[in-house]
């Protein structure tokens, strides 16, 4: 039979630790003692990953035929994209040149859904982290597709927001006609893209992509990343702009390695 | 017994910190609390609570608070009252499942909400027939 009350300086005790704990976190110190955690703990990161994830291998001619599709409507995009700019007025070189970046591959190590294999993640975990290169709000591509960003980066791993998540938003073109607007997460794998005047034209079917939004010293997102395929158009001449719902465009329960764009210093 | 629940509880830590956005971890816990019932479940409930956050890539040490928090309520209420009852664990996981995702937000949430009591039943019911049939054999029901 146990102490009664006995149990109350303990919990206080404990209930300390864990303040201490989630206090040092933050210092120098605290996050090498977790990075040495995370450091142990990867292979069994990597290895229940591996048992439980799906199969990749895309072996069927329906999904060979989907990636060339796919394929060919990325180069759509692209030589809409150039043909915007050669028409364009170029007289006046352009001067800034922002630092270039690099891809830096990333496993996936954590990927939490209700249910795994079947509901789809808003946040995934990758095996690269501050010592890698990878800063908070540093983008994720898969391919030409822009995945999320980062919110979160340890010394080994880094958490990722998928651009479908609520609460993501970034700025959104149609390179086929040109509108402008905001893409925003509603969960569940739909984007919404809002804030689209009504002057501007949505197409059903059309690419969305970003618009580019890269900062002084080099962060952001760069223009030309797919963000996913419009679905359906919502347009009433009485509402200030019109919206449209977009498909995220990738299953991110069958890729295992995504890219994290990082600057070379 | 003991063992049984700690393996489970290793099981929970890697389905939560990297498959599923269930709270295992809390059921688990409570389980925990409700046949050992001594003051090792709080470092229990500590550890198992960093381990989560590093998984998940959270901050280190809040979950560790939440379970304590959650534990140590089981307790003062098992001062006054049997905690060893069906009854008693479907309320107190629906409950903390319920804090839970308001502390950390997931999809899909009302489901798991409850979904949490019901995979807590299971447990519970699976581990009064293994000490039934496997630890204590001859003792009637």
């Amino acid at each position: 039979m146990h102490k009664r009350g006995g149990f109350i300086p303990v919990f206080f005790f404990f209930l300390l630790l864990s303040g201490i704990f989630s206090a040092l976190y933050a210092t120098p110190l605290g996050s090498r003692s977790v990075g040495f955690l995370e450091a142990i703990l990867s292979p069994l990161q990597h290895g229940v990953i591996s048992v439980f994830a799906e199969n990749k291998t895309e072996s069927s001619l329906v999904s060979q035929l989907q990636e060339e599709n796919a394929k060919l409507k990325s180069e759509v995009t692209k030589y809409q994209e150039q043909a915007k700019e050669i028409h364009a007025l170029r007289d006046q070189f352009l001067t800034t040149s922002p630092t270039p970046r690099s891809l830096l591959p990333a496993k996936i190590v954590g990927m939490r859904a209700f249910l795994p294999g079947y509901s789809l993640p808003e946040q995934i975990v990758i095996d690269k982290g501050q010592k890698d290169g990878v800063e908070v709000d540093s983008i994720v591509v898969y391919k030409d597709n822009l995945v999320g960003k980062v919110t979160r980066s340890t010394d080994h791993l880094a958490l990722i927001d998928l651009s479908f998540r609520k609460g993501f938003s970034i700025t959104a073109t149609i390179p086929q006609t040109g509108a402008l607007g905001v893409i925003k997460g509603m969960g569940q794998g739909e984007l919404l893209l809002d804030n689209v005047v009504l002057s501007d034209q949505i197409v059903k079917d059309a690419e969305v992509s970003t618009n580019g939004s890269t900062e002084l010293d080099g962060t952001g997102s760069p223009p030309g990343l797919i963000l996913g395929k419009v679905v359906s158009i919502d347009k009433k001449p009485s509402a200030l702009f019109q919206t449209a719902k977009v498909q995220f465009p990738l299953d991110i329960r069958k890729i295992d390695t995504v890219f994290i764009l990082i600057r070379n210093n | 017994m003991r063992n049984l629940l700690f393996v489970l509880l290793i099981i929970a830590m890697v389905l939560e910190g990297m498959l599923t956005s269930l709270p295992l971890v809390l059921l688990v816990l409570i389980l925990m609390t409700v046949y050992m019932r001594g003051s090792t479940i709080f470092f229990i409930a500590f550890l198992a609570g960093i381990i989560l956050d590093i998984l998940s890539v959270r901050q280190v040490g809040i979950s560790s608070i939440f379970f304590l928090s959650v534990l140590l309520l089981i307790l003062l209420y098992e001062r006054k009252y049997e905690i060893t009852s069906l009854l008693f664990v479907l309320i107190a996981c629906f409950m903390a499942a319920f804090f839970y995702f308001l502390v950390f937000p997931a999809p899909n949430r009302f489901i798991q909400i409850l979904l949490s009591p019901v995979i807590a039943a299971f447990l519970y019911s699976s581990f009064q027939l293994i000490e039934k049939k496997i630890f204590h054999p001859a003792k009637k029901i």
